[in-house]
């Protein structure tokens, strides 16, 4: 992994990833993921015949559900579909099932901080372990800068996330680390946006290779 | 050699090699702007023939499959019409399907000969198993059409 002289590779860590695949019973394929303390469990249903009304005949059509911990869903919980949605779409080779449907439930089990970033990883995780096709596989990354002193933290936590002067989540592609969606929420300059995000294309490498490790286990298990 | 060493597991969008004469895509990988890409997570073989070698990628799961057309299918009777009966397919091949696939069997796709004279009620009642082969998709009804094979 490239590293630029002037920062420590410390400053690349993220919070401890922990992964199991298979975990339902149910599902194609299934992923728990937890980062740090924020836990969540995707399940993929695919691909399976589309409802009439969703149903696109030249390519497969991505359903995405997302449940919070407590209570129905809010407008914040649709936006994560949305963004999931949007993210495992670019990543997912639609056209190899044309008129059916792939549907991705997602649970929240705990948040610690960095949902968006976690549920994103665990239902990459989650269509790997289901074997849909797919283009490449997906890194996001969250991090903020903080108020006084400016720094950029990655991954952090719902202590460190009350000093946040901006938040943002960023999605990587495997193949050119390329970004394929970005959330971004309070103030920051154009070179501060730009800073993150090359600090997170950086360390979105660490979550690239937890997936190696994560499949190699699995295929000798196997 | 031990046995983490004969075994080459991949990633999605792995770049594997390049695409030419030599190395061909197979099952599991893609071929994108001169190099082939893994599309599942899992082992990559190498199948090595005359002077062609076949890059495949068998996924760590079983992958899920969608009939189509030309597919030989083993489906069971649901619904009984003077029209047509409805299906629900069970097994593709000789696979069998995590969860079935509605299909429609038409009064003249049930034999070649004698058409006309065809009673529905009397060729197929619900519960039958019948082998058909998957000839279409229709987006208005939803479901596959199929052709009734004489076993």
């Amino acid at each position: 992994m490239d590293m630029s002289e002037e920062t420590p590779q410390s400053e690349y860590i993220l919070r401890p990833m922990n992964c199991e695949l298979n975990q339902l019973s149910m599902p194609d394929g299934s992923a728990m993921l937890m980062q740090g303390n924020t836990a969540v469990i995707a399940g993929i249903y695919g691909p399976v015949e589309a409802k009439l009304q969703k149903m696109i005949y030249d390519k497969a059509s991505v359903e995405v559900s997302y449940s919070p911990i407590k209570g129905p869903t809010k407008v914040d919980d649709r936006m994560t579909e949305m963004y999931i949605k949007e993210t495992c779409e670019a990543a997912i080779i639609v056209t190899f099932h044309p008129a059916t449907a792939i549907c991705i439930n997602v649970q929240e089990l705990e948040d610690s901080g960095g949902m968006l970033a976690c549920t994103i990883n665990a239902a990459c995780l989650a269509l790997i372990n289901a074997g849909i096709p797919m283009k490449f596989t997906i890194a996001a990354i969250n991090c903020m800068i903080q108020k006084d002193s400016e720094d950029i933290i990655l991954d952090p936590d719902n202590i460190q996330l009350q000093e946040a002067k901006a938040e943002f989540t960023f999605a990587f592609d495997s193949m050119d680390k390329n970004v394929i969606c970005c959330y971004t929420t309070g103030c920051f300059t154009e070179t501060e946006f730009l800073k993150t995000m090359d600090r997170c294309k950086q360390a979105s490498q660490y979550v690239f290779d937890f997936y190696r490790n994560l499949v190699k286990k699995y295929a000798n298990v196997i | 050699m031990s046995k983490d060493k004969d075994i080459i597991v991949c990633v999605p969008g792995q770049r594997l090699c390049v695409s030419d004469k030599f190395n061909i895509a197979g099952p599991g990988t893609y071929e994108q702007q001169g190099y082939i890409y893994s599309k599942l997570a899992g082992v990559i073989k190498l199948i090595q023939k005359e002077n062609t070698r076949t890059i495949e990628v068998h996924g760590i799961t079983e992958q899920s499959i969608v009939p189509a057309p030309g597919d030989i299918v083993t489906a069971m009777v649901t619904i009984v019409n003077q029209r047509f009966c409805k299906c629900s397919i069970k097994c593709i091949g000789d696979i069998v399907l995590t969860r079935p696939y509605r299909g429609i069997l038409r009064k003249e796709d049930v034999r070649a000969i004698d058409k006309d004279n065809i009673q529905m009620y009397k060729s197929f009642r619900p519960g039958d198993i019948i082998l058909a082969r998957v000839v279409s998709f229709i987006l208005s009804e939803k479901c596959y059409v199929i052709i009734h094979i004489k076993v």
